[in-house]
């Protein structure tokens, strides 16, 4: 088979319907050669343009941003995602197996890829990046009177299926997503190799970090406000991609409709942690704003439509007992807390006065709220940091 | 001096001792000594309460015991089987400060306390009283020889206590089965009828006095009714009869006095007494009586004597039957009447059809949920609107409510007679979920099928109407929502997994490499000499073949190679 062939396979069989939410089939691993083959023969892949005109649909509902054509960058993680997959295969963790050399050839293609805050680039990645942690498995576990055998996503034969109370037939059918499987099954040194690879993943695709903000996926790969990525000799952050104000626009939508109650405590933890190191202060500053303005936004959503889905959290913190919150959701509100704390030395929030009166009533019922003193322990601290760190007002502007 | 018995002793000096099952060192009788009578009868009153007097009644001797100086006490001295049942009797005596002893013939030793559980002995044989008088208690300051004095029985002693009132809580609290008046003879008639006209179940014995003399006359005879389950207030007025008293029958020849407890329970010590005479213990200040009662009882009901007689004397006469013709109908017209307390909630309302143009209008301002909740029919000259929770927001027609299921009449109206549902029902022949009733005011009454209501909303609404002035769009999804993607593992390659992919090793940091080069002493780095590498990640699997990659073309499925394992 030639290679353009080749990569029309690969193309049909796993990248369309990997980006369109479709079964895609795994086998053997690329390695090296298959991504170079990939990474030059995917331009001239004429599925691929028809995959492209859906992802801009898809593109659309995310964010007003027009992500850039699918190029090398979107083969090199194409690529990365396939490998990934192979690796979870039961296959890859046999005796004879070194799968771990694939993620490990994989995870050092994705950290060459350029660094950027190009929101257009980042948008390409994020989805592509974001179906490798969407993607899931259906694992058959079939037994019969006399024996047993299991099937990775695909269907058992029928014929194995037959007379099921004669045979005694035990279907067990489990269904895990893929990154779960990546980091639990094989032995440890494809587990690591695999860790290492998704890590790489996000870390290049800090908008799907931003995304995945409360993802149970993310909350197990782990957080930080600074990347272990250098752009123009200086540390990367997701954060930075909120100065684009279509991103920071699409990101809370994103955050408000996953739930705050899971995006919100996963930033505040992480700018706890933040304020513990040495981060700059534009990072500070984005990720406590970040935090008030979905608290904001829960707040308008509640004013203007009583019971908003949305507002969810917003509601449970105002009727239920703050002291019996878990702590997550206390660190999110302190956090929140924090920021009033700031208000007129720091930060500048939204003013009561200026908002129409129902999500007025709502924002000043969540001022008085915060000021729980269950919420102290955590709140004045973080506030006398932040206020040590960040410039004052007058300086911000005079920086600007 | 008296010694401790210590465990497994097997002899003792003391004669008539011996361990009972316990191990405790006790001889076969009590004997419990107090100072005076009173803390005698203390004692009696607490034990009682625990066991059975009766079974100690054989062979119970209470009895005046003097010392050599002369002091006296009061000396109970009874058989006890073993340390169980003397425990409990030395506890009650020890609460009453008497002393407990114990023996078998005349040498009496303390018996067992907190000191020495197994009991006491005699220092040695030597200390044995060789002549006591009556009894000789071996103390701690030596022996003391007592000699008996006049005796007394427990009947005498339990005679002259006298019952104490109850208290109100425990008056509140007591139920008897069954209760003793004892009365004169002359009132013992118009008691039995008192009781028979209340159908109180009762038995009548007559007694005499038990008490003999020379220089009384015949015996005076009184009854005592035993009356079953008499209620409380009748005991109470029976009891506040003069020439009546109440008595419990707390055993068959014991009564104590209604409202009183007699400070011995008596239920311990019946035996005590002679069964031939019925003794009543009277509440102070008066005393007991003893009654010699007869055995024959006799239900009131056959002494009670029943005659029938007329309004003017004589038998009453047979009665004899009226001429009847049944009522079939009084002819009383159903009427409708103002009443005060009449229902007020507007259930319905009647509206005349001249106002259909201002209701169509009024259809217009009604809130949503009086559309879906009320419902409407027309029935000329009405428009009938019906709402069971009430109508509200319509400002015009006759109010009306639901007086009964399926009848309805103006607010503040009710019919009369009042006659009850189930006879209207008859009347009007209504079946139920078929019909409505309507009683208007000043007009005749009518009725709609129930089936021809239909709710407001639907009603307003022409169906055919809106079917004609609707025009059904075509609609389709603006976007179709991405699923999320699925994986198929399909068989892999056994030496593609074994041969791996080349991995480039990490950049180095040039000022490293610089350092390294410098420091010619350090070992080479392995496999730049051609030598084997160190480390499983930098091992070179064999190649079976030239090419140095494993399979460059992508996966190619093919149909039938599931993975089964």
């Amino acid at each position: 088979m030639s290679d353009a062939a080749a990569v029309e396979s690969f193309v049909e069989s796993f990248v369309a319907p990997l980006l369109s939410g479709r079964e895609c089939v795994v086998a053997d691993p690329l390695g090296a050669r298959g991504l170079d083959a990939v990474r030059h023969g995917l331009r001239f892949s004429t599925t691929m343009d028809d995959v492209f005109a859906r992802q801009l649909e898809e593109a659309a509902l995310l964010s007003e941003v027009t992500p850039a054509r699918f190029d090398e960058d979107t083969a090199t993680l194409l690529y990365a995602v396939h490998e990934l997959f192979a690796a979870c295969h039961p296959q890859a963790s046999a005796f004879y197996s070194r799968a771990y050399r694939y993620c490990q050839a994989a995870e050092q293609a994705v950290m060459k890829l350029a660094r950027t805050y190009d929101p257009s680039r980042l948008l390409t990645r994020h989805l592509v990046v974001r179906r490798a942690f969407q993607a899931k498995r259906t694992d058959v576990h079939l037994k019969w009177w006399t024996g047993s055998a299991s099937y990775y996503g695909t269907e058992p034969p029928r014929r194995l299926l037959a007379w099921p109370g004669l045979r005694r037939v035990d279907v067990n059918r489990k269904t895990q997503p893929m990154w779960r499987l990546a980091m639990l099954d094989g032995d440890e040194e494809t587990r690591v190799a695999r860790l290492s690879l998704m890590t790489a993943l996000l870390n290049i695709s800090p908008l799907t970090r931003l995304y995945l903000l409360g993802d149970p996926a993310q909350k197990a790969l782990g957080f930080t406000l600074l990347l272990p990525l250098k752009h123009k000799s200086r540390r990367m952050s997701p954060l930075y991609l909120l100065e684009d104000r279509r991103v920071a626009r699409s990101v809370s939508d994103a955050l408000l409709e996953r739930g705050v109650d899971t995006a919100g405590p996963m930033l505040a933890l992480a700018l706890l942690a933040a304020v513990r190191e040495t981060s700059p202060p534009l990072v500070l500053r984005r990720a406590i704003e970040l935090c008030v303005h979905l608290a904001f936004s829960m707040c308008v959503g509640e004013g203007e439509n009583p019971g908003d889905k949305a507002a969810a959290p917003l509601r449970a913190f105002f009727d239920d007992d703050v002291k019996k919150a878990n702590d997550a959701a206390r660190v999110y509100w302190s956090t929140v807390r924090a920021a009033f704390l700031l208000d007129g030395q720091a930060l500048e929030l939204p003013s009561a006065d200026e908002l129409p009166q129902r999500p007025a009533a709502v924002w000043r019922r969540l001022q008085k709220r915060a000021e729980h003193p269950h919420l102290s322990p955590i709140a004045e601290p973080l506030a006398r940091e932040l206020l040590r760190r960040l410039p004052r007002l007058g300086q911000a502007e005079r920086v600007a | 001096m008296l010694e401790p018995i210590s465990l497994g002793q097997g002899r003792t000096h003391c004669p008539g001792l011996a361990a009972d099952e316990r191990g405790v060192v006790m001889g076969r009788h009590l004997a419990l000594f107090f100072p005076d009578i009173a803390r005698a009868v203390g004692f009696f009153r607490s034990y009682s309460r625990e066991v059975n007097l009766d079974e100690i009644l054989a062979n119970l001797e209470i009895k005046e015991v003097i010392s050599e100086r002369g002091g006296r006490e009061i000396m109970v001295f009874f058989d006890v089987a073993g340390s169980y049942a003397a425990d409990r009797a030395a506890q009650a005596a020890r609460m009453h400060k008497g002393r407990a002893f114990t023996g078998t013939v005349q040498h009496y030793v303390p018996y067992r306390d907190r000191k020495s559980p197994l009991g006491y002995d005699l220092g040695s044989s030597e200390e044995l009283v060789p002549n006591p008088s009556d009894i000789v208690l071996y103390t701690d300051g030596g022996p003391d020889r007592r000699s008996f004095g006049r005796g007394i029985a427990l009947k005498d002693l339990v005679l002259g206590l006298s019952p104490r009132p109850l208290t109100a809580s425990e008056r509140e609290t007591e139920s008897y089965d069954a209760l003793v008046v004892r009365t004169e003879k002359g009132l013992a008639t118009e008691l039995c009828r008192y009781l028979w006209a209340r159908q109180v179940r009762a038995t009548v014995r007559a007694a005499v006095s038990a008490k003999k003399s020379l220089f009384s006359n015949k015996p005076k005879e009184v009854q005592l009714v035993r009356c079953e389950n008499i209620p409380r207030h009748v005991a109470q007025l029976l009891s506040e009869t003069p020439g009546m008293d109440v008595f419990v029958p707390v055993q068959e020849h014991l009564l104590v006095e209604w409202g009183f407890r007699h400070p011995i329970a008596l239920e311990s010590c019946g035996a005590a007494f002679d069964a031939e005479e019925t003794i009543l213990f009277f509440g102070p200040p008066r005393k007991v009586e003893r009654l010699v009662a007869f055995d024959e009882q006799v239900d009131v009901r056959d002494l009670i004597e029943v005659s029938l007689s007329g309004p003017r004397g004589g038998a009453i006469e047979p009665p004899e039957p009226a001429s009847v013709s049944p009522v079939e109908a009084l002819s009383v017209e159903l009427r409708l009447a103002r009443l005060p307390n009449a229902s007020a909630a507007t259930q319905a309302l009647l509206i005349d059809t001249s106002r259909l143009p201002w209701f169509i209008k009024l259809v217009y301002m009604l809130p949503a949920a009086v559309l879906r909740s009320y419902e409407a029919v027309i029935a000329d000259p009405y428009i009938i609107v019906i709402n069971r929770r009430g109508v509200h927001g319509i400002p015009f027609g006759e109010p009306m409510t639901e007086l009964y299921p399926q009848i309805f009449v103006p607010v503040g109206m009710q019919l009369l007679p009042r006659v009850d549902y189930d006879l209207l029902r008859e009347h009007l022949q209504i079946r139920p979920d078929q019909n409505l009733y309507f009683f208007p005011e000043d007009k005749p009454a009518f009725s709609v099928p129930i089936d021809a209501l239909k709710p407001l909303s639907r009603a307003v609404v022409a169906t055919e109407q809106a079917q004609a002035s609707m025009v059904e769009l075509e609609t389709r999804t603006l976007t179709e929502e991405l699923g999320e993607p699925s994986v198929v593992h399909r068989r892999q390659g056994v030496f593609s997994l074994w041969r791996g992919t080349r991995v480039e090793p990490e950049e180095e940091d040039p000022r490293l490499a610089q350092a390294a080069n410098t420091f010619r002493q350090l070992p080479p780095r392995a496999g730049t000499n051609g030598e084997r590498p160190e480390g499983k990640g930098e091992v070179e699997p064999p190649r079976p073949s030239n090419d140095d990659e494993p399979s460059a073309a992508p996966p190619s499925p093919r149909a039938g190679e599931e993975t089964g394992t």
